[in-house]
């Protein structure tokens, strides 16, 4: 067996004993993981794959959140039924903020997506249409469907946990496809794209809805863990922290992303202790991975064929 | 009928104009040349086909039917496929990948097959692979299969662009300047594959400074100087015309790159 089959082995099996041998912090520290894991892998899709600058992606992760709590608290329906809407209404509201600005060179997009995210969270916590509730957000979620709470730590962590397995799967299947293939071809020359018939506008736009909708349902079961939402979550800041798992974990590479979360997320939870001093932390990460690994901690790896393109017939 | 045709193409930039009234029709099966000092707007001319620019004036034919300010990406899916001067790979990518790149118009899986890996994906993705694996064969590249495309030497890596463009399996095959920065024994090479590439079936335009390459290898020449076609006509016809001897051949000062 392969070294990084094995390793992925041994991942899962420790993630997956996890809440069994720790207490409720360690299942909360390990359930945010799993969450914060999936949004940093799709804003991989945008920022790693596609290259696009994208700094605002909290905005669909809240998206996600919002319409998952306003649905349960404001129109009383069961927190199941938001499913379909906390992965269509980011992946919809992707398409139509993001095709008037992909054309747009790296860092003029970064600042248009900033943009984005504090126009969000200003509608926020203005109490939009009445139904955010301003500066305190949601709070109240009524978890409970099929007989089950699922607030429970444990049922959270599992379905936290199921997503991430579901994620990487369709990120890996993405990786073999000619979408997936599409994006780092667009990444790296639009004009050569171009010329062999890959329309760059469309998948720029696909790579921001397909984003999107994996944020989305993250933002779903974040909503539940913490049954409340609040506009904070999804600020400015958050979107940095993404973007920096990425650029530290390194850019389109799965392995790479799940250690990012690692050290950006779970370190810091560690030192919790020195509250003032996390952001201290986050900082000296960056600084040192910048500078002794740029391409991030695991660079993403190119070659990789089917076996029956080179073998002998 | 001529398979591509250009109508009294213009193009300015500004106050310059790149390309002025050019007119020319390339038949099927030929190898075509275009010629002429640099600035003449060669590569312009190859922009406007390909839609990268879209002419001020002017029609550009193909087939019948009028593609003038199409999308560049649509281009491609009519059987239009160019190289470009300065090569343009995937550089991090490998050759394989770089080459099933040319498989995407193609290819007809949809993005969400790719997703859920269905079992019509799996058969898309093995006729593309096996599509990549014969064009590397008939490239004779098979051995960088794996090897990412900037550390490849220059001769290489021209011939990794013309197995993509070859990927989209075109009708017309644009190729700008194919031999600059080639050796003599590249250069000889890319003569035999492009007659090879001829005999598949597929029509070749290109502009090349190398002027014994280009005597030896086409059928059919335009002559640009400052945008405007001053000649046109068999390889033996241009070398003994006195406009062109007089405004390009005749020079001493004659490009060497």
């Amino acid at each position: 067996m392969k070294k990084t089959t094995i390793a992925y082995i041994v991942f899962f099996a420790v993630m997956a004993l996890i809440p069994f041998v720790s207490n409720n912090l360690w299942i909360t520290i390990a359930t945010t993981f799993c969450i914060f894991s999936v949004v940093a892998l799709s804003v991989d899709i945008v920022l790693g794959r596609a290259g696009m600058f994208d700094m605002g992606h909290a905005v669909f992760f809240g998206l996600g959140a919002y319409a998952t709590a306003i649905m349960n608290v404001h129109f009383e329906m069961n927190i199941l039924m938001a499913i379909q809407v906390a992965i269509l209404l980011p992946a919809i509201v992707a398409i139509v903020i993001s095709s008037p600005i992909v054309h747009l060179r790296g860092d003029y997009l970064l600042v248009a997506t900033v943009g984005f995210n504090i126009v969000f969270v200003q509608m926020l916590r203005n109490n939009f249409l009445g139904l955010t509730g301003g500066d305190d957000g949601i709070f109240g979620v009524d978890a409970e469907a099929l007989g089950l709470y699922l607030d429970d730590p444990m049922i959270v962590y599992f379905m936290a946990f199921t997503l991430l397995l579901l994620t990487l799967l369709v990120i890996r299947n993405l990786e073999k496809s000619k979408a997936g293939r599409a994006l780092h071809y667009v990444q790296e020359d639009p004009i050569a794209s171009e010329s062999i018939g890959i329309n760059t506008r469309f998948y720029r736009v696909f790579s921001f809805s397909l984003g999107a909708a994996i944020a989305g349902l993250a933002g779903f079961i974040f909503t539940i863990q913490y049954t409340a939402v609040s506009p904070s979550a999804f600020d400015f800041m958050t979107s940095v922290m993404f973007f920096a798992i990425v650029l530290v974990g390194g850019k389109a590479s799965i392995p790479g992303i799940l250690a990012g979360t690692f050290i950006m997320f779970v370190l810091p939870e560690v030192f919790k202790g020195f509250e003032t001093y996390r952001y201290f932390v986050f900082g000296i990460a960056m600084i040192v991975s910048m500078v002794l690994r740029p391409q991030g901690i695991f660079p993403a790896k190119y070659g990789k064929l089917p076996k029956y393109v080179t073998e002998d017939k | 009928m001529a398979l591509l045709e250009l109508k009294n193409v213009t193009k300015r930039f500004g106050g310059v104009v790149a390309m002025d009234a050019l007119s020319f029709s390339v038949e099927p099966g030929q190898i075509y040349g275009i010629i002429g000092p640099n600035g003449a707007g060669k590569t312009t001319a190859f922009n406007c086909i390909t839609s990268i620019y879209t002419p001020e004036e002017g029609e550009i034919i193909w087939k019948g039917k009028n593609i003038t300010g199409k999308h560049p990406c649509d281009i491609a899916g009519l059987g239009i496929v160019r190289t470009f001067q300065n090569i343009r790979l995937f550089g991090k990518m490998s050759v394989a990948e770089n080459i099933v790149s040319g498989r995407h118009q193609k290819s007809k899986q949809k993005w969400y097959q790719g997703l859920l890996n269905t079992p019509f994906f799996k058969k898309d993705e093995y006729d593309n692979w096996m599509k990549v694996r014969e064009i590397m064969e008939f490239l004779n590249l098979m051995k960088y299969a794996k090897t990412p495309t900037n550390s490849l030497p220059y001769g290489i890596q021209r011939r990794v662009e013309i197995g993509r463009a070859l990927a989209t399996e075109p009708e017309l095959l644009i190729l700008d300047e194919p031999a600059a920065g080639l050796n003599d024994n590249e250069t000889l090479e890319l003569v035999e594959l492009i007659f090879k590439i001829r005999d598949m079936g597929i029509t070749v335009l290109l502009i090349e400074h190398d002027m014994d390459m280009v005597m030896q290898l086409v059928d059919y020449i335009t002559v640009i100087n400052f945008g405007k076609k001053i000649s046109e006509g068999t390889p033996d016809f241009i070398q003994n015309d006195p406009v062109v001897i007089e405004a390009y051949l005749g020079s001493d000062d004659e490009e060497d790159e």
